[in-house]
């Protein structure tokens, strides 16, 4: 057993949340409740200190233009006040604006013209054709869903579907594998680093 | 002016900037664009910050009104301005911050989301129920990948983990690519939609 | 209550109970399972193999303490492949958890491999919102880092010297349970054309396939099994193959439940429509 302080600290919060399981308890809320506010603390150090190094930092300096989106951050803090709260549009405004371009460039490319000239593949081999055809059909789906009840695109549209469907279940089973990694590493700690009872 | 005309001149001026930049390759326009989005990540950081101050606001709440659970909520202000006030002064790679990330935020955090585990079981035996022949593919698909993916399917069958390898490759990027391309399309009228200001819900009922 | 309808009905403690026993058998009595790699993770192996000596990586670990159980591993791994070719690495905090596990990992490993900081790799500081980050990274690095996450100066750092734009970057190795992945697809691959690659959650690894087989992600490790695929490649045994056991067992009980559940179901439909007749 670990003689360590910090990982019986460790130890003991994990048990506290594993206890959700049998049912909900005051311990459980406790650590709930930490679990909120460290993550949120922790996120907050982080800003605090990504905002110094990038913006007043650089304007203490004599780079004046980063006032501009310290006052536009200081902004977003108008929604807590009614009479205020317009104000903190013009922050989110800029927020949306800038991400919305940047996703425009990122999805144009990669996620669009990519994708359909990777789908232009020889149909030499089933791989390719399964590929080509699945591509083809579960797209139909998505566009068609409605308006095509029966007829050609219906069709095109059910073997979508279909892809579809095994394309959700490879990623069911892939969540599966991904959560059950979740436990195994807890009660590896718990086994290995508090315990000693596995190497 | 600064409920709708001001906001959506701003989202329309910063949109256009960064769009003709990526077309047009002027030096002064990618300048523009590049400071805007430096400024970006400033922004972004503040709105981290809002979390964190609508915790605070309603906690605060709840402990002045002495609600039922305000004793939790006292004990999450407490550790949360502490642990901030700890984090500013020592900085992240301060002895203590790390001792309380190490020690309880991450245990906290990793013991949170592994509790899915338990739900996924739970969901997977309860509501997955083979009705319909898409079901069936559903569930053939999800059960040859979990299987290809562990030694015990290795045991059962040598080629499982080839079949589960095969599944991801050809049927699941086939599908996925179809949800890939049918979202990029829609992310990209979206923001068209926003950049124009033909979208305005992200503005919310605020100032109204 | 006839057997079907207790089947079907199973009180789920039973469930956890038995999730929690096989981790806990499978750990303490390891049985050895066979372990293929698969093809995605030897690209990422081959990816990190051909790199040249004093390459310069982004080594970005995207997560949170929630995902630590399958990309930590991941990120060890691939960190010491890449030591042992001679990388420098940059390790790039696109999350508020990222500087905590650079500093994590090259805490365990630097001694190890001689790593000097400064000289052979640098952690730099969290930048909010991914999208602008990467953006910003792939037009202007210098313009966008100053200081490193301790707030020393870059340009006084070595390694800073010789990153000028991206394109010094020979590869970036993302691991990721969100976006970033895409992201640095999107805005870094695809403009720039630096090469990614890396890892993420499991549950990732359907939806970045499209990617993979376009040629625009050079493969990923899925969670805790592509991390002891990893594992495997580079001979270092470590936290990932000794969960493999495990996972096995935990799946296996799944699949188990899965069955018994349907078939309950089943059952009880047949018997009732056999007494509608």
């Amino acid at each position: 057993m670990s003689g360590d302080f910090g990982v019986w600290l460790a130890a003991i919060a994990t048990l506290a949340v594993f206890s959700y399981l049998w049912k909900n308890n005051p311990v459980f809320t406790l650590a709930e409740h930490l679990f909120v506010a460290l993550t949120t603390g922790h996120l907050i150090v982080t800003a605090y200190f990504n905002i110094k190094e990038m913006a007043i930092t650089p304007l203490i300096k004599g780079s004046v233009l980063w006032i501009v989106p310290i006052v536009l951050g200081i902004l977003l803090y108008a929604r807590f006040w009614k009479n205020l709260a317009l104000y903190s549009r013009m922050p989110i405004a800029f927020l949306v604006g800038v991400g919305a371009s940047l996703s425009v460039q990122g999805q144009v490319d990669a996620s669009l013209v990519r994708q359909v000239t990777s789908t232009i593949l020889p149909l030499n081999n089933i791989n390719n054709i399964l590929v080509v055809i699945g591509t083809v059909t579960s797209v139909t789906f998505f566009f068609f869903t409605v308006k095509a009840a029966k007829g050609p695109l219906a069709s095109i549209g059910t073997i979508g579907r279909w892809m579809l469907m095994v394309a959700f279940g490879a990623a069911y089973g892939n969540t599966v594998m991904g959560r059950m990694s979740l436990i195994i590493g807890r009660f590896g700690f718990l086994m290995r680093d508090w315990l000693g009872v596995i190497k | 002016m600064f409920r709708k005309e001001i906001p959506l001149t701003i989202t329309f001026v910063s949109g256009v900037i960064l769009v003709f930049a990526w077309l047009l390759k002027v030096p002064v326009l990618k300048q523009a664009s590049a400071e805007l989005v430096r400024w970006n990540v400033v922004v972004s950081a503040f709105a981290a910050g809002l979390g964190g101050a609508n915790l605070l606001r309603i906690h605060y709440k709840r402990v002045n009104t002495r609600k039922e659970t305000w004793v939790y909520s006292l004990i999450l202000l407490v550790a949360l301005v502490c642990f901030v006030t700890l984090g500013i002064s020592t900085g992240l790679n301060g002895k203590t911050y790390r001792y309380v990330w190490t020690n309880l935020l991450t245990p906290l955090s990793a013991t949170t989301f592994s509790l899915n585990a338990f739900w996924i079981s739970s969901a997977a035996y309860r509501a997955f129920r083979i009705k319909t022949g898409e079901a069936a593919a559903l569930a053939v698909a999800a059960v040859l990948v979990m299987l290809g993916r562990v030694g015990i399917g290795e045991i059962i069958y040598a080629k499982m983990p080839a079949i589960a390898d095969w599944i991801i490759a050809v049927p699941n990027t086939a599908g996925m690519r179809g949800v890939t391309i049918g979202g990029a399309l829609g992310a990209v009228s979206v923001c068209f939609r926003v950049v124009l200001g033909l979208e305005r819900s992200h503005f919310g009922g605020l100032g109204e | 209550m006839t057997i079907w309808h207790k089947l079907e009905r199973i009180d789920r403690r039973i469930l956890f109970v038995l999730v929690a026993l096989s981790v806990i058998w499978a750990s303490i009595r390891p049985m050895g399972l066979p372990l293929s790699v698969s093809p995605y993770t030897q690209m990422v192996f081959d990816q990190v193999e051909k790199l040249p000596k004093d390459a310069i990586v982004i080594m970005s670990p995207s997560y949170s303490p929630g995902s630590e159980a399958e990309l930590l591993p991941q990120t060890q791994g691939v960190a010491v492949h890449a030591m042992r070719k001679g990388a420098k690495m940059l390790w790039v905090s696109l999350t508020a958890d990222a500087p905590m596990y650079a500093r994590k990992v090259m805490g365990l490993l630097a001694a190890e491999f001689k790593y000097e900081y400064g000289k052979d790799y640098i952690i730099l500081p969290y930048k909010a919102n991914e999208e602008a980050s990467v953006s910003a990274l792939g037009h202007d690095i210098r313009a966008m880092y100053k200081e490193d996450v301790d707030g020393k100066v870059l340009d006084q750092l070595p390694l800073w010297s010789r990153v000028k734009t991206i394109k010094d970057v020979s590869l970036v190795l993302d691991f990721d349970t969100g976006t970033t992945m895409l992201t640095y697809i999107r805005l870094l691959g695809a403009p720039h054309g630096v090469p990614i690659s890396g890892g993420g959650t499991g549950v990732q690894v359907p939806t970045r396939a499209p990617y993979i087989q376009g040629g625009q992600l050079q493969g990923m490790l899925g969670g805790l099994r592509g991390a002891a695929e990893y594992e495997k490649l580079i001979n270092v045994p470590g936290r990932a193959l000794a969960g493999m056991d495990a996972q096995s067992l935990t799946h296996a009980v799944v699949i188990i439940f899965i069955i018994l559940g349907n078939l309950g179901g089943w059952m009880i439909g047949k018997s009732q429509k056999g007494g509608r007749r």
